[in-house]
C-alpha cells in the first residue's frame, strides 16, 4: 500500500475552493497549525478541546477539497502508525516530568500502564493527528511545483529555492523511470521473494537498480547543469518565478484559519470548552 | 526512523532545527564553491534520484530469513554512499535535507522535528559514516569492508541519536530503545552496507568519473581523528546513562536541564552526581578506557586485515 506521485499530483490538481487558495497562504497557514499543536502543553487536558476544534477545521476543509476518499484513507494509513507506535509505548514509560503516577493496569514481566502515562500518550497522538491532517491537507491540495514557487514567494533562499525547483521538476521523470525498471524486471520474472535464486544475487539485482538509477539521476543532472549553463546560467541567477498577487478570498480563509486558532486557544475563557 | 510530529518537544526540536540550518548553509556553501564549479543544479537532479531510490522497499527476510519478518522491509538511506561518492560528508547533508523535505510532505517524518530527522540521518549519519570509511582506508583495510561498515555505522549511529533524543522528550524509554533500535537498525545497517558495497562497485565500473576517488588522499588525518574523537566522545558521554542502574535521579536532571536556566541546572548536574569516590566521573573514565581498547582492537584487526589483502 503505498501512494505513488502520480496520484498525489492527480489530487492536487483537482478544482475545488481548497486548491484555489494561494499557496503562500496554505504553506503558512499549514506551519501555524503544526507549531501550535506541537507547543501546546505537555500534560494538560485543554488540549484535547483544542486539538479537536483544530482537527475538525481540517476535516470540513479536506471535505471542501473533493478528495477521492480512498486516496486520503491511504494516506492516514501509512503516515498514522508512526506517531501511533510512539503514542502506545507512553502509558508504559515514567515520563520525568510527571511527579506522581497511578497505576491503570498491570501486565505480565513488571509493565505497569499508568493513568498520566496514557494520557500523555493520547495528547502525543492527538498533536501528531493534527499535524498530519495539515501536511495532507497541504500536500493534496498544492502541486508540487506550486509550492516550491509559493515557498520562493515567501522568501526561501535562492539556492534552496533551486535545488527543490530542479528536484520537484525531476521527481516524476525518476519515478517513471524506476517504474520502467521494474516493469522489465517483471517481464522477466524476476521476484524479490524468489526461493529459487540466492539471496545475494537477488540483493545484488537491488544493487544494480539503485545504482542504475544512481548513475541516470547524476547523468540528467549533468545534461540539465550543461544546457542551463549553455543558456547563460551562472551563480547569480534567478529562477524567474512570477508575482502573485493575494486576492480577496485567500486574505479571508487565512483570516478564518487565524480565527479558528485563536478561538482553539482562547476558547477556555470564552467559554466554549465545558 | 523518521520522528513523527508531536514526540518531541518543541523548543528541543527548535534546537535541532538550529542545528540542521547551520549545517544545511554551510551544505550549499560545499555545493556552490568548495567543488570545481557551482554544482547546485545537479545536485537538486540527484536528490530527486535519491528520493525515488528511497521509495524502493527491501523485504527484511531477504537478509534474514526469519518467517516473523513476513511483512517488514526497510529502504536504502544512501547517506554514507553520497558522502563516499563525492568524497565531502556535506554531499550527505545536502541531500538528506532535501529528500527528508520531500517525504515530510508524503507524512514520513514530521515538520517541526525534521531538524532532528536532518541531524540523525545527514549530519550523524554522513560524517560519521564518511569519517569511519575514510579512517577504515586509511588502515589500508579492503575498500568493500570500509565501505560496509562506513554504511553500517551510518544506520547505526543515527539510530541512538534518535532514541536520545526522544528520551530527552520524555516519550521513550532508554535502555529498552537504545537495544531495539540497535538489533533494528544494526540489521538494516547490514542491508545498507552489502547494498553500498554493490552500488558503489557498479558505479566505479560504470562512471569512474563520477567517484572522487583523489578525495580521499585530501582528508587531513586531524579531520579522521576530530571525528573519531566526538563519535567516542559522544558514546562516553551517553553510556552512563545507558549503565546507570537508577536513571531517575539522571532523568530528574535532563528534565531539569531542559526547563529552564543552565546555571541552576549545572550546580544540580554535581550535586546529583556527587557519588562517593569518582562516581560518574570515574564511570566515564572507565569506559574511556574501554573505547581506547576497542580501538587497540579496532587497529589490531585492520591490521590483520590489511596483511590478509597482501597476500591475495
Amino acid at each position: 500500500m503505498h501512494i505513488s506521485l502520480t496520484e498525489l499530483e492527480r489530487e492536487s490538481f483537482r478544482k475545488s475552493i481548497v486548491h484555489r487558495i494561494d499557496g503562500r497562504i496554505k504553506i503558512f497557514m499549514t506551519l501555524v497549525i503544526v507549531i501550535y499543536a506541537v507547543s501546546l502543553p505537555r500534560m494538560d487536558t485543554w488540549n484535547f478541546q483544542k486539538l479537536l476544534l483544530l482537527e475538525a477545521y481540517l476535516i470540513a476543509l479536506l471535505l471542501l477539497a473533493r478528495l477521492e476518499f480512498s486516496y486520503i484513507a491511504i494516506r492516514f494509513a501509512i503516515a498514522l502508525p508512526f506517531g501511533l507506535g510512539i503514542a502506545v509505548l507512553q502509558p508504559f514509560l515514567k515520563q520525568p516530568f510527571i511527579p506522581e503516577y497511578t497505576v491503570l493496569f498491570t501486565l505480565p514481566f513488571g509493565l505497569s500502564a499508568t493513568h498520566e502515562g496514557a494520557l500523555f500518550g493520547a495528547i502525543i497522538f492527538a498533536k501528531f493527528l493534527v499535524s498530519i491532517t495539515s501536511v495532507i491537507l497541504l500536500s493534496s491540495t498544492t502541486s508540487l511545483s506550486e509550492l516550491v514557487a509559493s515557498a520562493r514567494r515567501l522568501g526561501m533562499p535562492k539556492e534552496m529555492a533551486l535545488l527543490f525547483t530542479m528536484m520537484v521538476r525531476y521527481l516524476f521523470v525518476f519515478s517513471n523511470m524506476l517504474g520502467r525498471i521494474r516493469r522489465a524486471q517483471k517481464t522477466r520474472c524476476f521476484d524479490l521473494l524468489n526461493k529459487k535464486v540466492p539471496r545475494i544475487w537477488t540483493l545484488q539485482q537491488i544493487g544494480y537498480t539503485i545504482s542504475s538509477m544512481f548513475i541516470r539521476s547524476y547523468e540528467q543532472g549533468e545534461r540539465t547543469y550543461q544546457s542551463m549553463l549553455c543558456r547563460g546560467y551562472n551563480a547569480d541567477g534567478h529562477v524567474y518565478v512570477g508575482r502573485k498577487n493575494l486576492r480577496i478570498s485567500d486574505v479571508s480563509f487565512l483570516a478564518l484559519t487565524a480565527g479558528v486558532i485563536i478561538a482553539a486557544q482562547m476558547g477556555l475563557n470564552l467559554g466554549f470548552y465545558t | 526512523m523518521h520522528i513523527p510530529d508531536g514526540s518531541i518537544v518543541w523548543y528541543q526540536a527548535a534546537v535541532y532545527w538550529l542545528i540542521a540550518i547551520i549545517f544545511i548553509a554551510r551544505s550549499i556553501k560545499w555545493a556552490r564553491s568548495d567543488l570545481n564549479e557551482d554544482m547546485i543544479p545537479l545536485f537538486g537532479v540527484l536528490a530527486a534520484g535519491m528520493f525515488v531510490l528511497q521509495t524502493i522497499n527491501i523485504a527484511a527476510n531477504l537478509l534474514i530469513p526469519l518467517p516473523v519478518l513476513g511483512g517488514v522491509s526497510w529502504h536504502v538511506v544512501g547517506a554514507a554512499l553520497a558522502a563516499i561518492i563525492f568524497a565531502s560528508p556535506w554531499a550527505a547533508v545536502l541531500l538528506l535535507t532535501l529528500v527528508l523535505a520531500v517525504q515530510s510532505l508524503f507524512g514520513d517524518g514530521g515538520i517541526t522535528v525534521m531538524g532532528a530527522n536532518i541531524l540523525n540521518m545527514g549530519i550523524i549519519g554522513g560524517f560519521f559514516g564518511y569519517y569511519s570509511f575514510i579512517a577504515l582506508s586509511r588502515l589500508s583495510v579492503r575498500r568493500s569492508i570500509a565501505l560496509f561498515a562506513g554504511a553500517w555505522i551510518s544506520m547505526i549511529l543515527p539510530a541512538i541519536a534518535l532514541v536520545f533524543e526522544l528520551w530527552l522528550s520524555g516519550t521513550f524509554p532508554l535502555k529498552e530503545g537504545v537495544l531495539y533500535m540497535s538489533i533494528f537498525q544494526g540489521a538494516a545497517g547490514i542491508g545498507e552496507g552489502i547494498i553500498t558495497v554493490i552500488v558503489f562497485n557498479a558505479i566505479i565500473r560504470a562512471r569512474p568519473d563520477i567517484i572522487a576517488e583523489e578525495g580521499y588522499k585530501k582528508v587531513s588525518t586531524a579531520k579522521v581523528v576530530v571525528a573519531g574523537i566526538v563519535a567516542f566522545a559522544g558514546l562516553a558521554i551517553a553510556a552512563p546513562f545507558l549503565a546507570s542502574s537508577n536513571p531517575d535521579g539522571l532523568e530528574h536532571t535532563t528534565s531539569l536541564l531542559v526547563k529552564d536556566n543552565i546555571k541552576n541546572t549545572i550546580t544540580l548536574l554535581f550535586s546529583d552526581y556527587a557519588i562517593p569516590g569518582m562516581g560518574k566521573m570515574g564511570e566515564i573514565a572507565a569506559i574511556v578506557i574501554g573505547f581506547a581498547a576497542i580501538l587497540i582492537i579496532w587497529f589490531g584487526a585492520a591490521k590483520i586485515l590489511r596483511t590478509a589483502d597482501k597476500r591475495r
